[in-house]
Order: C-alpha cells, then structure tokens, then sequence
C-alpha cells in the first residue's frame, strides 16, 4: 500500500474548500502594546467583508486555561495581535485589502522579559482575567497586581536544612530561546454557519478542546458544533486549542458564507512560539555525591495571552527535579504575560526547558565533586517504588538502564572529552480520558475516535493495534478523520498520550459487546504543594552527544548523537523509531541554533531562511538510538521523549571542554563568550 | 505584471529601466517583489539574452551556480563558495549574475524599516538587535553582504564584462552613504553578461555558518593564490563584498557590540585560508 502522503493524494486541512467560500487575511497590529483608537475600513472595495471589533464585541473572551483572549483585540499585546479581518472572493484579494484597513493606535508601555515582566511595577497585560477554558485541568494561582497568570510550586523537605549539609553547592542561572515549531503546512482552517450551527475543518490536535472553547465564545451549545479535524501536515504543538478558527467563523457569521482562513508563513512566528524560559537552578550534595536539596525557580514567558502556558509551566515545574532521589526540593514555577507573541504547547512540553537547566547543573555539580557525570546521576537516580517529591510512587521505572545504555553508545568509559549525557522524565496529561467506538460496515470495521493524524502516524499504530486485537488484516480497518459530532469524546491528541491511552481505550472496545471502550486516568497536582499524581505514566529517556568545538570560530559540531527511550511494548516499529529521529534532529535544533529573535517585540527573523531549522546536513554522522522494549508492558508514548535530553546531553560534552554554557542555542556567538569566561 | 521576454542583449537593454527589472533565476527577485520591498511594472525575462555556460576562464552571467560547483574547471574556491550557497533548489536556478546583485539580508531592511537603505534616516540595525551585521565599512548601513560568491571572485580578481563597460568586480560596488543608498555601481538598463576569472595556483573558501548548509555566512573568507600573491575577500562582515589588502586590514575592523564575535572568527579564517593557499 503506498502512503497517500508519500504519493502526494494525501488532503490536508490546507487543501480543504467549499463551494462559494471566501479567503480571510488578518489585519495585525504593529505594536507590542496599543490600545486601538479607530479602525476604519472605507477604503476597501465592497467585494470584501471586513471584521472589525465592533463586529466581535458580543462574542466572550476565550483561552483554553485562563480566558484573556478576544477574537479580535481592542487592546493589541504584542506586534501582530489580530485587530480585523477581511474576507474576499479570492486569496490575493484579500491580502491586497489588508493594508487598506486604516487603524490608530495609542501606544501603552510594554515589556519583553519574563523576568522583568514579573516585578512589581512593570507594566500590566491584563488586569483581569478569569481561570476557565477547556484544558483548564488544575487550579489556577494568578498573582493579582502582576503579571504573574500562574505560579506552581512543589514544597518537598526542608531545602535550607537539606542546603546545610551540603558539602557541595551549585546555583546557576540557564536560558533558552524562543523557537518556532516551523510545520510544513501552515495553520489552516474553513468556517461554515448552518444556521445557529458551526461548522468548521481544521487541522486540530484538540477537536473537542476546541469545539467547548468555540462554545464559549459564540455563546451555544457545544453539541451545536461540530469540528472535524483534518490531517495536519505537522503540527509539534501549534494546531491545538482555538489559534485562527474564532476569526474565520466570526467572519462567516458576517459573511454569511463559508470562509477558509490559511496563514501566510511569517503569522506563524506572530501564533504561537515555545516559551523562552529563564530557570535558576540550586543543587545540593554530600561529598561521595548523594543530592541532598534542589530548588528551581522558572520564569516561562507565556506572551500577550497565556493559552496553555499555565500548564507548561506546571510541567517545567513538576519535571524540574528530574528522576533522582532528593530529599528535599523547592520548586517555583511562573508562568508570566510579557508583549510578545503567545506561546504555547511545544513537543516537549516545558520539559525542554527545566531539563536543560537540570541536567547542565548536574554536570557542573559533578565538576565541583570531583566526580563523573555517568557516576553521580546513577548515584541518586530513582528506581521502581521510589517516592518522587510530588508524593506519587514511580513504576517500571527504567532510568539506569536508558542511562548506561547511552554512555556505552559513545564509549563513555574510553574517555570524557567532548562527551555529554543527559536524562529526560516527562509526564504525561493527568487527568485525562480517551474513548473509542468501533463500528462494523460490511467486511471493514471503522474507528471512531478523536485521535488526531499530524504526521507522527496515530492512524497507522492504532490501525495495527486494532488489526491485532480484532485478528483481522489492518486493510480491514479504516479510521476516518475525527469528527465531533460522530466520534465519543477524548482529551486531546497531545503529550505523546494517544497510542497508550487510545489503545488501551480500544482494548477495551474489542472487549466490550457494542464495541465501545473508555479509559481515564486520574490524578493532578495541587498547585501550592506539588502534592498529588503528575503524571500517571512517566516518558523515560537519555541522550548522550560527542562533540568537536572549534575553538577558533565558535563552531559546535555535534559527531555523534544517541538517544535510548524506554518504549515498553512497541505498537508501530517504524513509526516509534521515525518519531525517535525526528525527536533527536529537532533537538540538535534548539541545540545548536534555533532561536526566534526579536527586536521591540517584533520577531525579526520570521521566515525559514533566517530561522534556521536543522538540516540534512546537520544530522551528525554517527546518528544513532535505541528503544528499550518489554513486552506485555504497557505502550510508552514515543513522540517526545528523545527531544528534551539533546540540548543538554550537547551542553555538557561542550562543558566538558571547559566551556561552561548557560544558555541556548549554541551559536558561535554564545560559545565564544562563553570561552571568554573559561576558567 | 508584465513579462517581456526578449533575445538578445541589445533588446534587453531597450526594455530595462523606468520600472521594468531583469529576472534572471528569480530566486531573489520574486521574493522581494512578493514581500513588497520592489515595485516594478514589468519583469524583462534575460535568460535568453544573457550568454550561460563555462568557455575556458569566461563564465556568462546566467550560469547557475548549481553548474558552477561541479565544473572541474572552475577554481576551488569558486566552486566551493557555490556548493556552500543557499540550497540545491536555489542554486539549480539561481544565477551567478544574480547573486552578485542580491540584496541585503538586514532583517530591519526586509521588514521594510525605513532606514538609510530604504531612504531613511537612520540605521535600525545599530540601535537594534544586529549580530548577523558588520565589521567593516559600517558607518553609514551596518549590514553584512551575503554573497559567498562575490567573496570567491574578489579573491580571484574577476573582471566583468556589462552590457556598457569593462570593469574589476570591486567597483561594481559602493558603500551606501547618507543621501545615496545605492550598493551597485550598476546602471539601471545595464546587464553583466560575462564574467572574467583568472585560474590561480591555490585557492580556498571556507564559511562559517549556523547551520552545515544552506545558511548566510556568519563570515566567509576566499583566499586565491596568482602569481605568487595572496588575495582575500570576505563575505558577511560590511555592506558590500570586503576586499582585505593585508592580514592587517583585520586591526582596523570597526565592529558593533553585537558584531565583535564575527571578529575572532574573521582572524581564524583568514589566518587558515592563508595557510591553506601557502602550499600546494
Ligand atoms: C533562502 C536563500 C538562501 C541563500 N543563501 C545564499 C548563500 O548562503 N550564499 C550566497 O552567496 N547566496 C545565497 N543566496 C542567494 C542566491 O544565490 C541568489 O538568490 C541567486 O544566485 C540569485 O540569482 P537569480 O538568477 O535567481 O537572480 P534573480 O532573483 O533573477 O535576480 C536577482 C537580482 O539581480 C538582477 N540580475 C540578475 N541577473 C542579472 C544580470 N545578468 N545583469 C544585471 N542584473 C541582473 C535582477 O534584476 C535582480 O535585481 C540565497 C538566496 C536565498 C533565497
Ligand atoms: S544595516 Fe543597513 S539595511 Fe539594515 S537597518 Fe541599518 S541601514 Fe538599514
């Protein structure tokens, strides 16, 4: 069988069309912080349909966590924030009409650090905005008069007592870079009103997500949409929640035709980004190396809106003190509005952050003792039944086994110049739910379920496991793309969760006489305690890098690259080893040069020649890795879990030159500053 | 939008000027025209009328670069500094002639910034965020000329043959000034036809960049060996092409607080390239 999207048959979201629909273009505001005078829009032909906010003002605030968000801004907070639509019969029309629409703005102060930005004094995003939203699964802790939208906190021990026998101390403070999740195929949708009914396709990790918080916004039932999520042609994090969908049906509603919205690629730098992060990071150890405190503070810059930003940084937070066993440990996660452009979920999920931050002080820690690298996590690392510092008991737990496999792939033993390790422990969405019906039409049997195709290949693993389990050919299976109105619901198609929670979800419809089959798991954390169930099943990973550092130019070549992931029962061979590659070369990305750049709040480099992605090229020679399988265990989520440990397992083979990085990505620029230092 | 595709050069040169732009590849001229940083009212096609291919140390100006880094002929540094350009698309149609004249990659300028460049009155870059601009003839516009192939044929000492004059590469540029921001000696209805390259005894290239491929120079510096001496150009360090007459052109550099890094490496190639060409 050959792949539609080998053969280029495959439809995306992008190719979808309806009769007698119009093309939409944004209008963006030019400013970081304005609040917008007038929008006058007479001088655009009549051919076009121009939202403006008047046309929006009965619509509610939106935002999957906190809903701070309108669909269009009276108030802009960040370069690009939408303050009209227009709609025209053709694409180039509609762009031809966006500079006509004039609009006046008073600047307001804005702020561009996260940091910064959580001071008291600095200038404030919004002063109100209420918790809700459909993917608001926690208690929100907004810290009123700041900019502070969340705050997370894991109390574990005492850490002062714990810092007081420390014969060691780190305290670093670690940086990483905004970055752009840089999809092949751009965010894309088309609206439809049938009445009081909404219609709308779009490429969409989070269907249900989107069709409540849709909801919300138009003010009707939720059951009076219905959303079916096309193939995305890549996604990393972007296609989730409500991102153009609100303006394109808003501009339908005026239309009174269907309307598709596609986004010029720059916008996608102007939608969503990851959060750049600033993250301190203070260890503590005895002398033979046993960790006896950790205490991490987080900024994550969550931008003009927070969208799931909240979450995020409840992840940097629960994730920050990694898979080692500590006594005592003290987190302090904030999630903070600054003027630019929202960020959100990002594959990794705020694990990219505090796990370069974690695993680069380790090193530094272990320079500092005298001790090795490989040494000093084995020393402290967890093992089944331990107790992590949220209070929840850990299980098939395989860190040591993904650690040492990784040091012998590149001959730790033989020498530790130039070489780096670091280990992953990412959580995935607790609670959560996932259910499947299995329908038989003829000979085929039909999954219908909200698992979300973006490329990584949930329709294959899940059409395989179903062939398995109905002990039929997996030409016998098809699986049609989600849609609301016909599939039962599921959480979201995030956090690497949808080939183990689908599956066991389809386990159970194979079992079940009407073919239905539902799956929950339970838990959350309390927000001023980290108490509670992070994650109900931990993604366990380590990388380790060789590297040459040009000490001349500044040039880190990365010459061998290897990851092992613990994949417990492995569904799909080939997808779980494509989405193990694809994670790794991603992560040399960030690595080494990924960087959204910005200039007053405007991104300055928003076009794929100035941000750079990896190439081919930069795919090291010795590329390698390993799944560590079990079979009978359960299914491990693959999709991210060999991202986060690359940047760090990079950072510390350069740091094993002497070249103390702090911050990403490795340009030569940071590097040769960083020799500067060099003691 | 008009295209006008005429066949010789002498027609070419009837049709250019008052708002009508040659297209060679097009790789740099249609996104500009897409982004709105050119206007123009017609595109004069020149592919049929600008000569294309190798002839012993003759090279036409429409001759891709894609054909340039694989023709054993063409000295090493050439063909290294277009093996090293942009991508294997963009070199499969882009021009040498084309790249000679490619415009700025200043991220304020591409996003249309009124600054000097655009007519302005001041350099956004300074005042900005500028690691990827200049160390050298800054003083006006402090952005970094791209072009890895330019570098390449200053080393060479290529002389280029226009629809109107003879001339050495080096004044087919000029530094942008307060009141004239052109980079081109270029006259508007002029065209390079051909370009003149001597073959030296050693060459070399060597680019530094952010990613192994497909990446602007951070610095790239071109070394050629003719008759028994030494020529440098340099590619991303000031707003036109750099010629370095001496090793000691380096203490001169007049770097920006977010262009010191490229400085280090600029001496570290240099000092490399000089080697290489030493010998063999
Ligand atoms: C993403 C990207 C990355 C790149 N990376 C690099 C790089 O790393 N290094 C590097 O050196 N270059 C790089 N380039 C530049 C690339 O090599 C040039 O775009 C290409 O060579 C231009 O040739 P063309 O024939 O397509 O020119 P066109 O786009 O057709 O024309 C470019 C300009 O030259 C004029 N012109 C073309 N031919 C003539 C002529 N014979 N006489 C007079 N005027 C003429 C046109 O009017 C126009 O103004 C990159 C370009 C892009 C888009
Ligand atoms: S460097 Fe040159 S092109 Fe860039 S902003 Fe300054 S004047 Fe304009």
């Amino acid at each position: 069988m050959s792949d539609p999207r080998a053969t280029g048959s495959a439809r995306y979201a992008e190719d979808f069309e309806l009769p007698g629909m119009l093309h939409a273009r944004i209008v963006r505001s030019l400013f970081p912080h304005a609040r917008v005078v007038r929008v006058d829009a007479s001088a655009v032909p009549e051919s076009c349909i121009v939202l403006t906010p008047d046309d929006v003002r009965d619509l509610s605030p939106y935002g999957c966590q906190i809903e701070d968000q309108n669909v269009l801004a009276e108030r802009a907070r960040h370069v690009g924030d939408p303050v009209a639509a227009v709609a025209a019969p053709t694409p180039e029309q509609a762009e031809e009409a966006v500079p006509l629409v004039e609009i006046d703005y008073e600047q307001l102060p804005a702020v561009f650090d996260a940091v910064e930005a959580a001071q008291p004094g600095a200038p404030l995003l919004h002063e109100t905005a209420a918790a809700g939203g459909a993917a608001a699964y926690f208690a929100m802790r907004p810290q009123p008069g700041t900019n502070i939208c969340h705050r997370f906190r894991i109390r574990h021990g005492d850490v002062d007592a714990g810092f007081a026998e420390a014969d060691a101390i780190v305290e670093r403070m670690y940086r990483i870079a905004g970055a752009q999740h840089a999809h092949m195929e751009p965010h894309a949708c088309v609206a439809h009103w049938d009445g009081n009914r909404l219609e709308l396709w779009t490429g969409t990790q989070t269907p249900f997500s989107m069709r409540d918080d849709l909801a919300t916004i138009f003010g009707i039932p939720p059951e009076a949409i219905r959303i079916v999520s096309l193939p995305m042609g890549g996604s990393f994090g972007a296609k989730t929640f409500v991102r153009t969908e609100a303006i394109a049906a808003a501009l339908a509603r005026k239309a009174q035709r269907p309307v598709k919205l596609v986004l010029p690629r720059s916008e996608e730098w102007q939608t969503l980004n990851r959060h750049p992060a600033t993250v301190t990071v203070k260890l503590g150890a005895r002398a033979d190396g046993t960790l006896v405190a950790s205490q991490t503070t987080c900024y994550a810059d969550t931008g003009a809106y927070a969208d799931c930003g909240p979450g995020v940084a409840q992840k940097m937070g629960f994730a920050a003190p990694g898979p080692y066993r500590i006594p005592n440990v003290r987190v302090d996660a904030y999630c903070v509005y600054t003027n630019l452009a929202p960020n959100g979920a990002f594959r990794g999920y705020g694990q990219m952050q505090s796990t370069w931050a974690r695993e680069r002080a380790l090193d530094t820690l272990a320079e500092q003792l005298g001790l090795d690298p490989v040494e000093l996590r084995l020393r402290n690392i967890v093992r089944d039944g331990d107790v992590y510092c949220t209070g929840e008991t850990l299980h098939d737990v395989r860190f040591a086994e993904c650690l040492e496999a990784a040091a012998a792939a590149v001959r730790w033993s033989e020498g530790r110049r130039g070489k780096g390790i670091a280990l992953v422990m990412k959580g995935m969405q607790t609670p959560s739910r996932a259910a499947i019906a299995i329908e038989r039409d003829g000979d085929d049997y039909v999954l219908r379920c909200a698992t979300t195709e973006m490329g990584q290949g949930a329709k294959r693993a899940l059409s395989l496991e179903a062939a398995r389990l109905l002990g039929v050919d997996v030409a016998r299976i098809r699986f049609p793309d989600p849609d609301t109105s016909l599939v039962p619901y599921d959480t979201r198609t995030t956090s690497s969760r949808s080939t183990y929670m689908m599956s066991r979800a389809l386990a159970e419809a194979v079992r079940d006489p009407r073919g239905y089959g539902e799956i929950r798991n339970e838990g959350g954390l309390d927000p001023d305690t980290g108490q509670g169930i992070a994650s109900t099943h931990w993604h366990q990973g380590a990388a380790a890098a060789d590297v040459e550092v040009d000490e001349e130019t500044g040039k880190v070549t990365v010459t061998h690259l290897h990851t092992t992931t613990y994949a417990g029962r492995v569904v799909n061979r080939l997808g779980a080893e494509l989405q193990t590659e694809g994670s790794m070369i991603m992560g040399l990305g960030t690595a080494l040069f990924e960087e959204v750049a910005f200039e007053d709040g405007q991104v300055i480099n928003a076009n794929l020649s100035d941000y750079a992605t990896p190439s081919f090229a930069d795919v090291p020679t010795r590329f390698t890795y390993e799944l560590i399988e079990e079979d009978g265990a359960d299914v491990h989520g693959l999709g991210e879990t060999a991202l986060p440990p690359v940047p760090p397992a990079v950072g510390n083979a350069v740091a094993s030159l002497g070249i103390e990085v702090d911050e990403l990505p490795l340009k030569p620029e940071t590097v040769l500053a960083a020799m500067k230092v060099r003691v | 939008m008009e295209l006008r595709q005429p066949s010789s050069a002498e027609e070419a040169v009837g049709l250019l000027g008052n708002g009508h732009v040659a297209l060679a590849g097009g790789t740099e001229i249609v996104p500009l025209l897409r982004d709105g940083l050119l206007r123009a009212d017609a595109l004069i096609d020149i592919r049929r009328a600008v000569p294309r291919g190798i002839h012993g140390t003759t090279i036409g100006a429409g001759t891709t670069l894609a054909e340039l880094e694989v023709d054993p002929g063409i000295p090493v540094v050439l063909r290294e500094a277009c093996r090293l350009a942009a991508s294997p698309q963009l070199r499969a149609m882009g021009s040498i002639g084309g790249n000679l004249l490619q415009a700025t990659r200043c991220w304020y300028w591409r996003l249309d910034f009124p600054c000097y460049l655009h007519g302005g009155d001041r350099c956004h870059a300074k005042d900005g965020r500028h690691d990827e601009h200049a160390i050298f003839g800054n003083d006006v516009c402090a952005s970094a000329h791209p072009s890895d192939v330019a570098a390449a044929l200053l080393a060479l000492g290529t002389m280029l043959r226009t629809t109107a004059r003879e001339l050495p590469l080096a004044e087919l540029y000029r530094l942008p000034t307060t009141d004239d921001p052109q980079t081109t000696t270029l006259a508007d209805d002029e065209l390079i036809l051909e370009l003149e390259v001597p073959i030296p005894e050693a060459s070399v290239y060597l680019k530094a960049m952010d990613r192994q491929r497909w990446s602007f120079p951070i610095v790239g510096v071109a070394a050629a060996r003719t008759a028994g001496e030494v020529r440098l150009g340099l590619a991303g360090v000031a707003p036109v092409p750099w010629t370095l007459t001496s090793v000691d052109d380096l203490d001169r550099a007049t770097p920006l607080p977010g262009t010191a890094y490229k400085l280090p490496i600029a001496r570290a190639l240099v000092a490399r390239a000089l080697r290489a060409v030493a010998t063999g």
